[in-house]
């Protein structure tokens, strides 16, 4: 825990998870595949992940002043432990590095000669800058940038009131119950199951106990975000949705308030690259971070550097193009996830059940 | 470790770097583009099935200085053709004569001729539903005859022909006797589950010589967007009546005990379509509820009686009724929905939807349409009756 001197306060943490929850489903709309059912698979896919939050909240609050690595060190032992740690830390790293490919494959878009290294590499820098500032600048940015999301959505969202009709999210539930549940599932998995990665901060907040409840309210604002987006999104694109690629984007588009208040998308891009910037933080803080228990270095400082690289490489040839993402992102990543989110922590807190909730040995500064 | 001072240097230096040094790498100067300000389909001319497009470019200098002066001057726009084998490759080819990149995001209007509409115009939008520097707020209109020579009529108020089309379509509010239809809207009804893709119609009005051009009544589609008919002005206004698509507009009535006319400005309407199910058969209430005020009476009846006032509300309703009930004939007769029923039906009947969808057109044809239409009259202006001597 000398790893990161700095200690965050719940209210931090709220935003810092509403933001984590945002991320870049403000143009990917999780569970999209429900189409004009979306805000139904959100709302299945938050109720699901709530489920999964009780297990892992579970484990906090038996070892309140470890992280995840460190309890997978005392529940499944040192050499088993550091396997299932890797393992988590992959799947984080993976997150963020799919989480920074979208932010460039959707300023790319926008602007389509630009190459999407560019936007890659810079939001790569920026990132590793605060990584390296530690969790308090992460929290700090969090409470200034979500604030600001808040009142962008607000703004844009009540620019389109005329332009929507609540008509288009009827009939409600007009789709198979198989599609639904995928739907709700993949919600589930991103981005709400990624509450898991959390364990990781707990014990740096300055009053551990409020940490299950900032967690639940910063997921529920984000969870309220999303099916606003979503709802307002369908009804504004109505039967069209369904063939758009950032729907959040094509509704702001066609914003015009008296030929004033016109060509809004830019706020769009703004509100993603802001809490994308946070989210891929979040990750890369993780990553090394985990990385750095595991390794039981006195510092994760070193790492940052050449993990940002690593990410940077991994992020570019991991799609062979834009196209891919979302087939990738609605059809592969839920089943991907289940592993992480799901079964791992299952079985860890099945080996704890055995074991009685070993406690951690009196080296208190083992991590 | 810097001091102070050299940190504050630092920080002025790196702020004014990002000021100075930003830039875009796409970048496009305004000097060197070609501002697209209209688009044009029309059939290839000799049996060619190439897509022929005419892009209507300004002349940025040029737009500003022309305020009306001597013909002979340069116009503020120039109209460029091409064609290729798609939308994307005859707007590129446009380069071959025109020293400048087309700019799309300030496009106002996408036109279609007449002919190539009845053909057909499904291939040609797809580029601009995706392509990202083409906005969906951009207008849509058919055109009476070839779409290019409208793009070349005599310009009116605005600069270019393509500003005063788009104007148009956005002044018709006030009689709302023509449809006006964004990419987006077009996008909404094509993919909806079957109202009738619906555009502005513009037909060409010969004044002096000049070609200037005129919005009337609406192009109707059928769901493969073929163009199948046009609808009149009375017809187009009932249409946009039933579906709360009204804005603004005068009903003519005749004076109650008398042959003159009276006008009566409609202000404020709001309708519903409802589908309902009644032993086991389907039908539709149309429900119409507008306030209006007396604007005009030019014969010399008194309308400071309760009867007379009574007799304009229902004469005010009969037109009204009327003209959604000409929309509704014509829709049946094109074979085609133009209310998005079908949607309604399937909003609020999901089940009983699945099984009409296949035959939907023959149970709209002979569905029965109730219209329900509710006028209240407000206000008479500066006069109480007319003036007499």
């Amino acid at each position: 825990m000398n790893l990161e001197g700095g200690k965050i306060s719940s209210g931090q943490l709220t935003f810092l998870t509403a933001a984590f929850i945002v991320g870049i489903s403000i143009i990917i709309a999780p569970g999209g595949n429900a189409g004009r059912d979306t805000w139904l698979a959100v709302t299945g896919g938050f109720f699901i992940s709530l489920i999964l939050l009780w297990i892992y909240l579970g484990f906090c609050r038996r070892y309140p002043e470890h992280t995840l690595v460190e309890i997978n060190d005392i529940i499944l032992g040192p050499a088993l432990g550091k396997i299932v740690s890797i393992i988590y830390i992959w799947y984080c790293f993976h997150a963020g590095a799919m989480e920074i490919r979208i932010i460039g494959e959707f300023t790319a878009t926008l602007m389509s000669e630009t190459p999407v290294d560019i936007f890659l590499i810079v939001l790569s820098i920026t990132c590793a800058f605060a990584v390296y500032h530690g969790i308090e600048v992460l929290a700090r940015c969090s409470v200034v940038l979500v604030i600001m999301l808040l009142v962008v959505k607000a703004f844009v969202t009540i620019l389109l009131f005329p332009l929507t009709d609540l008509s288009n999210l009827l009939p409600i539930l007009d789709i198979s119950p198989p599609l639904f549940f995928k739907s709700a599932y993949a919600a589930a998995a991103y981005p709400f199951g990624e509450i898991l990665l959390f364990m990781m901060i707990l014990p740096f907040l300055n009053r551990p106990q409020e940490g299950p409840r900032s967690l639940v309210k910063g997921m529920s604002i984000g969870f309220l975000l999303l099916v606003i987006l979503a709802v307002r999104n369908t009804a504004v694109l109505g039967p069209m949705g369904h063939s758009i690629t950032f729907s959040s984007l094509s509704a702001v588009r066609m914003v015009d308030v008296g030929d004033v208040l016109t060509r809004m998308d830019i706020l769009v891009a703004l509100d993603l690259i802001t809490i994308g910037f946070l989210k891929v933080t979040f990750f890369y803080y993780i990553v090394v971070l985990g990385l750095a228990q595991i390794l039981k270095l006195r510092s994760y400082r070193p790492l940052v550097v050449p993990m940002i690289f690593i990410t940077y490489i991994f992020t570019v040839s991991s799609f062979k193009s834009g196209i891919e993402i979302p087939y990738y992102a609605y059809n592969v990543w839920p089943l991907y996830s289940i592993p992480f989110e799901i079964i791992l922590p299952l079985l860890t807190l099945l080996i704890a059940l055995i074991r009685r909730f070993p406690q951690a040995k009196s080296s208190k500064g083992g991590g | 470790m810097l001091n102070r001072w050299q940190q504050r240097l630092l920080a002025i230096l790196l702020i004014g770097l990002t000021l100075t040094c930003s830039g875009c790498w796409g970048r496009r100067e305004l000097e060197t583009l070609a501002i697209v300000s209209g688009i044009a389909f029309d059939t290839a001319p000799a049996g060619k099935s190439e897509v022929y497009v005419t892009v209507q470019v300004l002349r940025i200098a040029k737009a500003e200085s022309n305020t009306k002066g001597s013909p002979n001057e340069q116009k503020g726009y120039v109209n460029v053709s091409a064609s290729g084998a798609t939308v994307h490759e005859a707007l590129r080819n446009c380069t071959h004569t025109l020293s400048r990149r087309l700019f799309l995001p300030h496009n106002l209007i996408i036109l279609f001729g007449e002919d190539l509409a009845r053909q057909g115009i499904r291939e040609y939008l797809d580029f601009f539903w995706r392509e990202p520097e083409s906005r969906d707020t951009v207008w849509v209109a058919v055109t009476s005859g070839k779409a290019a020579d409208m793009l070349d009529a005599s310009e009116a108020v605005e600069t270019t022909p393509s500003a005063d089309i788009a104007n148009l379509i956005v002044t018709r509010q006030a009689t709302s006797f023509a449809s006006g239809v964004n990419m987006h809207e077009l996008g909404m009804r094509y993919a909806s589950k079957s109202a009738a893709p619906l555009t502005s119609y513009l037909a060409v009005k010969k004044d002096n010589g000049k070609n200037i051009p005129k919005i009337t009544g609406t192009a109707v589609f059928d769901q493969d967007l073929k163009m199948v008919g046009k609808l009149t002005n009375r017809e187009t206004r009932g249409l946009l009546l039933a579906i709360n698509q009204f804005y603004k507009g005068v009903a003519v009535i005749k004076n109650p005990g008398g042959e003159k006319y009276a006008s009566m400005e409609l202000l404020k309407t709001t309708s519903s379509m409802t589908p309902e199910i009644k032993n086991g058969k389907l039908q539709m209430q149309v429900k119409v509820r507008c306030t209006s005020n007396v604007s005009e009476a030019m014969g010399d009846t008194d309308l400071m009686s309760p009867e007379v006032w009574e007799s304009l509300r229902r004469r005010e309703a009969a037109v009204i009724d009327n003209e959604i009930m000409m929309a509704i004939a014509r829709s049946k007769q094109l074979n085609v929905d133009l209310f998005g029923f079908g949607d309604k039906v399937y909003k609020k009947y999901p089940r009983a939807w699945k099984q009409i969808e296949s035959d939907w057109q023959e149970v709209f044809n002979s569905m029965e349409v109730k219209v329900d239409v509710n006028t209240e009259l407000q206000r008479s202006g500066k006069l109480i009756s007319p003036l007499i001597r």
